[in-house]
């Protein structure tokens, strides 16, 4: 942006300018708005009574869970896609990618096709063994979230271990250090920043998720309405607790994004 | 005391034609850019297999692969120093000393200890508790020779130890080297290009060479 750097040739014309701010006011004037209209005085009221509160108690629980199976399932993918050479690799990892473009809503379809009871691929089997129904169910919020969450913890993870030198668990094996010492002294070490920024942007992206959930676990008051599904219907029967919700759901991406500044969408990108 | 290899190992390009045996002695490793040296090292600390052929140390099969015997890296009990001293970045200099030897089961307290004396005598004492990257070049390369013997390793594989350091260091830091080495049973190899570094520290030198390549997709390099 500094003069200083322009060089004869490369000169910004004056339409990138305009088309630059107006791409930056584009981006600002909804948020703005949605400050302007954010009852200060009685947000605290609002998010901390009736289905507000409800739903805010149900985010935070089924995307903290949603987070972990993210983890638990994201860093072994991310492991094999970033470290293990073999046939078809770049197809799987467009496969893992898929859920991050696919419309929530379809993901929410597949789902049932997968999981729904009656006429879902395993479903009727999880619920006559293990007695589980995903659908309408806290279960299965958890479960929606965590299929949209994952790609990003898988992506976020495996450019994190393909920018770690080998050398150095190559210089821990010779120091002695055995291959699941090297994984847990070493490289998860040195995976730290990754792994913050995926699970955060994981987090964030389960703690917002709306299609999926809506289509898949239902919009029931305490059971499955999420905080994203609860600001939808109180637009219409109490905007002032809709405003109070959806500013703190954009505090908490905006915590996520100073949080993970830099490691993940910056430098790395 | 004794390494014997025997066999051949491909890295891209390059293929390394091996045949030596060497006693209890300190070899320069010579020869050009990407012959083969750091390949060599790493074919003797295992981070590389074979392709073929075997490797035995002080009695003990390491690498056989028609037995399909490989040991890996870190039971090999090998000191390394890498071409650019890979210190762990997120441990002090003192801590990155003492690792090798809490690997190996010496409890923290003493292997910090240890670490602390060692770093004394070779006079780093001051580095214990920096970082990494708070440490110059030479400081880095001193800290890595220190780490990398300090656990009496029954095999040193020094990369160019003594590369980044300036002329008064290195006359410093090769006769403490020395003395170090002499001190420690088993074999030693150094790979390096300077004349005093070979005429001064080590018993015997290999050099690398490449005969004419007789194709394009492959380099070999003959070692005998």
């Amino acid at each position: 942006m500094s003069t200083k750097e322009r060089r004869v040739g490369a000169e910004t014309p004056p339409f990138v300018w305009i088309g630059a701010l107006f791409a930056l006011l584009f981006l600002l004037l909804p948020l703005v708005g949605l400050l302007k209209r954010v009852a200060w005085s009685g947000i605290f009221g609002s998010v901390t009574s009736g289905p507000a509160s409800e739903a805010l108690r149900l985010s935070l629980i089924t995307s903290v869970f949603a987070t972990m199976i993210a983890l638990v399932l994201g860093l072994p993918l991310a492991w094999v896609l970033a470290r293990i050479e073999f046939r078809g690799r770049s197809m799987v990892r467009a496969l893992v990618m898929l859920p991050m473009v696919l419309p929530p809503v379809v993901g929410g379809v597949a789902l049932l096709g997968a999981y729904g009871k009656s006429n879902g691929l395993i479903g009727g089997w999880l619920f006559d063994v293990f007695g589980l129904q995903l659908t309408f169910s806290p279960l299965g919020v958890v479960i929606a979230e965590a299929f949209v969450a994952l790609p990003f913890l898988v992506m976020a993870v495996e450019s994190g271990l393909r920018s770690i030198d080998p050398r150095f668990e190559e210089s821990a094996a010779t120091m002695g250090l055995g291959p699941s010492e090297r994984f847990w002294k070493v490289t998860l070490r040195l995976l730290a920043p990754s792994l913050i920024a995926g699970v955060a942007v994981a987090w964030a992206r389960a703690l917002g998720e709306f299609g999926a959930t809506i289509t898949f676990a239902g919009n029931i008051e305490g059971r499955t309405q999420t905080t994203p599904l609860a600001v939808y219907l109180l637009l219409e029967s109490d905007p002032e607790a809709a405003y109070a919700l959806s500013f703190v759901l954009l505090a908490v991406c905006v915590a996520v994004l100073v949080a993970m500044r830099g490691s993940w969408m910056g430098r790395r990108s | 005391m004794s390494v014997v290899l025997q066999g051949s190992v491909r890295q891209g390009r390059l293929i390394l034609d091996i045949d030596v045996v060497v006693g209890d002695e300190i070899v320069a490793i010579s020869g050009v850019n990407g012959i083969g040296k750091t390949t060599f090292l790493r074919v003797l600390a295992g981070l590389l297999p074979l392709n073929a052929g075997i490797l035995q140390v002080n009695g003990t099969v390491f690498d056989d692969v028609d037995s399909q015997i490989f040991v890996p890296a870190h039971l090999r009990n090998v000191g390394m120093v890498f071409q650019d001293n890979v210190l762990l970045p997120f441990l002090s200099a003192l801590d990155n000393v003492a690792y090798p030897m809490m690997a190996t089961g010496v409890g923290r307290q003493q292997a910090q200890q240890l670490a602390i004396d060692a770093m004394g005598q070779h006079g780093i004492g001051h580095l214990a508790q920096m970082k990494p990257t708070q440490l110059s070049g030479g400081q880095q390369q001193r800290v890595a020779l220190v780490r990398s013997l300090i656990s009496k390793p029954q095999l040193v594989l020094l990369d160019e130890p003594l590369s980044a350091l300036d002329v008064d260091a290195r006359r410093e830091v090769r006769s403490w080297l020395r003395d170090q080495l002499k001190s420690l049973p088993g074999t030693k190899f150094i790979v390096t290009h300077d004349l005093v570094d070979i005429a001064e520290l080590c018993d015997r030198e290999i050099a690398f060479v490449q005969p004419q390549s007789l194709s394009n997709e492959t380099q070999t390099t003959i070692v005998r």
